[in-house]
């Protein structure tokens, strides 16, 4: 048995070292910015820069989350500079506001700017390894490497291309501002036909029970949370060549249903307004001048409403 | 819990722990220690199946007295009371929906229209293999082959014992519980190979069979996108895919049981070497096809009753077995092709032509006859595989089409590397390691430390979560 024993010992101690070995090295080449906790490069890449600037992270009053309808359309240190709140944009891609439910920033009194579209309505495929918690420790994380070791370096070859070789001209920019915003350029943008004529609605091939999912989901986030959490949940517009009156009414029904079920969730509808081509980057992402007209939007219904942050 | 988990390597150190060092003098404690193992181990699932379990057992213990009794009558009426239990558990959990369903449309089609009540319930892991466990006693019991067991804690860890609790090797009563019932000590070699079976199962359920899945699937799901030849790539691969993560189980399980100091029943053996289908299921799931062999095949007559019969007794088998594996056509389907398969060698008598070498077993490469028989009986099984993968009949049968009209409509696409060529990444590492264990599969120990550390670190890099195990779903 003795003899049994060392030998299992002294493999498992080889195979410590060799593995240690690689965790180390990988890490060291690892973007700075980069924080694995989930199976997203750019939730990734965000928690990361909340690691940076945690301080920031923890005083902010105001905070924008969701997926790229809020990363994107979404201009953070322009609400921060005229709310006079420290603002952080916690959004990536593909995220939702579900995916928030262990945030650690439930706890205290906040405003969560939401920013949504049709392109949101289908499902996540977004992991979470250990919540939405940006207070994970090192050890968390050397924990999800350990446990995923090949996820982890095929993520840090796609954030090494993210950050080192996207400009804001393309879609997968993904360099955040001071806020952890990532504005779009307005000019020269490398534009993909494909996503600038793709219907999300039908994309999404949606139906009623889309509605019903992602009112639960939100009740899901929401409903556990303390009630002086404020939401502001806005739905952006999208380019006018896919507006019709039905999608329109959809909207109207989904403000019936957050009254009814989400109290706490104040419901800004921007899909109506009419914003022209030139401030999108595709279907329903914009550019820097989008972004900047729906973000005061957001912030003129934060002061009409009186909505306390 | 499954074997490929972080879960299992911990409750495998502590029941190892406790086995050997605090449990090793007293043999009921031992064997008590397992058997709450097990239902621990089983628990992580459903706590609730293990009531099933439970009961499951107790019957089949308290039939084996009745089965074993001088008189005839009473001994026939135990005997099929375990058949109905058996059948009637299986039934209910396994086949219950299916025939609701194909009675209703076979209603359907004749005008009378019902809506049966379905009972939808989730499937208890493992419930094929553990009832087939509790029937192999009680027919070993009533052909005379054992006399019932005292002991019912014993019986227990022979039908429960966790390592072949969920797929098997099915195990037969004379085998294992003579081994539960001895004293056993611990013997070095016993656990290294243990071990190395382990880390061996887990190379090829992790490495191999999880990665296959991911090209496979990715195929399989958008089959009408695909070349044919990507969609041959990806039979291929499923072929291995099953292979990998079945053997794979099995590799564990067997390294599991040596580590307590048990030997389990074999239940591959190299079957992509065999040279005709009858080989191939002499070494394919070894386990069922000898209980359908023994319990089915025998007792229906044989190839005793000339050879009618015995085509007969074929079908039977290849059909059950296929029904066995899912209340569903296709594995129907996929047993009667096999049936087709064997026909021509039991009727040329050609079907006992490999039964114990292993191909070129006196040489390190086949010849060119050799070659051929492997290879069309892969082309063979593979075929078949593909009524198994895709669970719906009508995807399958599309699924081939497109194979032959794509072909025709564009042959020039066999020039170009298809989608899919991945999988001989992982296919051709296992052939050839396959092929330098063929003789004996205790070879492992030839490995050596490098590439069993080799075997680690790659097991490390290639594993991920949740990643089940096909045949659990039997």
């Amino acid at each position: 048995m003795k003899k049994f024993l060392l030998k299992a010992a002294l493999y498992f101690l080889i195979l410590t070292v060799l593995i240690g070995g690689a965790i180390f090295v990988a890490k060291s080449r690892s973007p700075k910015d980069l924080f694995f906790i989930s199976n997203s490069v750019t939730l990734n890449l965000k928690a990361g820069f909340v690691k940076r600037n945690f301080d920031k992270f923890k005083n902010s009053r105001i905070y924008v989350v969701g997926s790229s309808m809020s990363l994107n359309n979404v201009d953070a240190v322009m609400m921060q500079d005229s709310l006079q709140a420290p603002t952080m944009n916690l959004a990536s891609w593909g995220l939702r506001l579900s995916n928030f439910k262990d945030a650690a920033f439930w706890r205290e009194n906040k405003l969560l700017v939401y920013n949504t579209q049709y392109a949101d309505f289908k499902p996540s495929d977004i992991e979470l390894k250990d919540g939405y918690r940006f207070d994970v420790t090192r050890t968390a994380e050397l924990i999800n490497i350990f446990t995923d070791f090949r996820n982890y370096l095929s993520d840090q070859n796609f954030a090494r291309r993210l950050v080192y070789h996207t400009t804001s001209r393309e879609y997968d920019y993904c360099t955040f501002d001071a806020c952890g915003s990532a504005l779009l350029n307005d000019s020269g943008f490398i534009r993909k036909p494909q996503r600038w004529e793709l219907d999300e609605f039908k994309n999404v091939q949606f139906d009623t029970s889309m509605l019903t999912k992602f009112v639960a989901d939100i009740k899901t986030a929401v409903g556990p949370q303390p009630n002086n959490v404020k939401i502001l949940l806005a739905f952006s517009p999208g380019r006018r060549v896919f507006y019709s009156e039905e999608r329109s009414k959809i909207l109207v029904k989904l403000a019936d249903m957050l009254r009814q079920s989400c109290p706490n969730v104040i419901f800004l509808n921007a899909y109506d307004d009419n914003y022209p081509d030139e401030l999108f980057v595709d279907n329903c992402h914009m550019n820097r001048k989008g972004a900047a007209r729906f973000t005061r939007q957001i912030i003129d219904t934060i002061r009409a409403r009186k909505i306390a942050y | 819990m499954l074997f490929n988990s972080y879960e299992f390597i911990i409750f495998l150190l502590i029941v190892f722990n406790l086995y050997w060092f605090v449990f090793n003098r007293n043999l009921k404690q031992q064997n008590l220690l397992i058997l709450l193992s097990s239902y621990f181990f089983y628990g992580w699932w459903s706590w609730k199946f293990l009531i099933l379990l439970a009961a499951s057992t107790l019957l089949d213990y308290l039939y084996g007295f009745g089965v074993a009794s001088e008189n005839r009558r009473k001994s026939k009426f135990f005997l099929w009371l375990s058949v109905i239990n058996n059948l009637g558990i299986l039934g209910i959990f396994k086949y219950y929906d299916f025939f609701a369903t194909q009675f209703q449309h076979g209603f359907d089609s004749i005008g009378i229209h019902f809506t049966p009540a379905l009972l939808h319930i989730a499937l208890p892991v493992g419930i094929s293999f553990y009832t087939f466990h509790g029937m192999s006693y009680v027919f070993d019991i009533h052909r005379g082959v054992r006399k019932p067991v005292k002991s019912f804690f014993e019986y227990a860890v022979f039908v429960c014992f966790f390592p072949l609790l969920v797929a098997g090797p099915i195990e037969r009563a004379n085998h294992l519980l003579p081994q539960v019932q001895k004293k056993r000590n611990f013997n070095y070699q016993q656990a290294l190979e243990g071990c190395r079976l382990i880390l061996w199962g887990m190379f090829k359920k992790v490495v191999i069979a999880d990665s296959l899945s991911t090209i496979v699937d990715g195929i399989v799901n958008q089959s009408p996108a695909h070349s044919a030849f990507s969609l041959i790539m990806a039979a291929i691969g499923f072929s291995f895919q099953i292979y990998g993560d079945f053997s794979g189980y099995t590799d564990i399980a067997l390294g599991t049981a040596k580590l307590f100091g048990f030997e389990l029943l074999s239940n591959f053996r190299f079957p992509y070497f065999s040279r005709d289908i009858a080989e191939f299921w002499r070494r394919w799931h070894i386990s069922l096809s000898s209980w359908f062999r023994d319990y089915l095949y025998i007792p229906l007559g044989g190839s005793k009753n000339g050879k009618l019969t015995a085509i007969r007794n074929t079908f039977i088998i290849f059909l059950v077995s296929g029904f066995w594996h899912g209340a569903n056509w296709n594995f129907i389907v996929w047993g009667g092709i096999h049936a087709c398969g064997f026909l021509p060698l039991l009727l040329l008598n050609r079907n006992r032509k490999h039964v114990h070498e292993v191909v070129a077993a006196d040489r390190k490469l086949p010849n060119l006859h050799e070659l051929w028989q492997m290879l069309t009986t892969f082309v063979f099984v593979t075929f078949a595989w593909i009524f198994f993968r895709i669970h719906s009949l009508s995807d399958a049968l599309a699924y081939i089409k497109r194979i032959f009209t794509d072909t025709i409509a564009n042959p020039r696409q066999y020039l170009h590397v298809p989608d899919g060529v991945k999988v001989f990444y992982f296919i051709i590492p296992l052939i050839i390691l396959d092929w330098y264990f063929r003789r004996d599969e205790r070879n492992l120990r030839k490995l050596g430390w490098i590439i069993n550390i080799l075997l680690g670190v790659l097991i490390w890099v290639f594993f991920k979560k949740e990643s089940s195990f096909i045949y659990f779903q039997f």
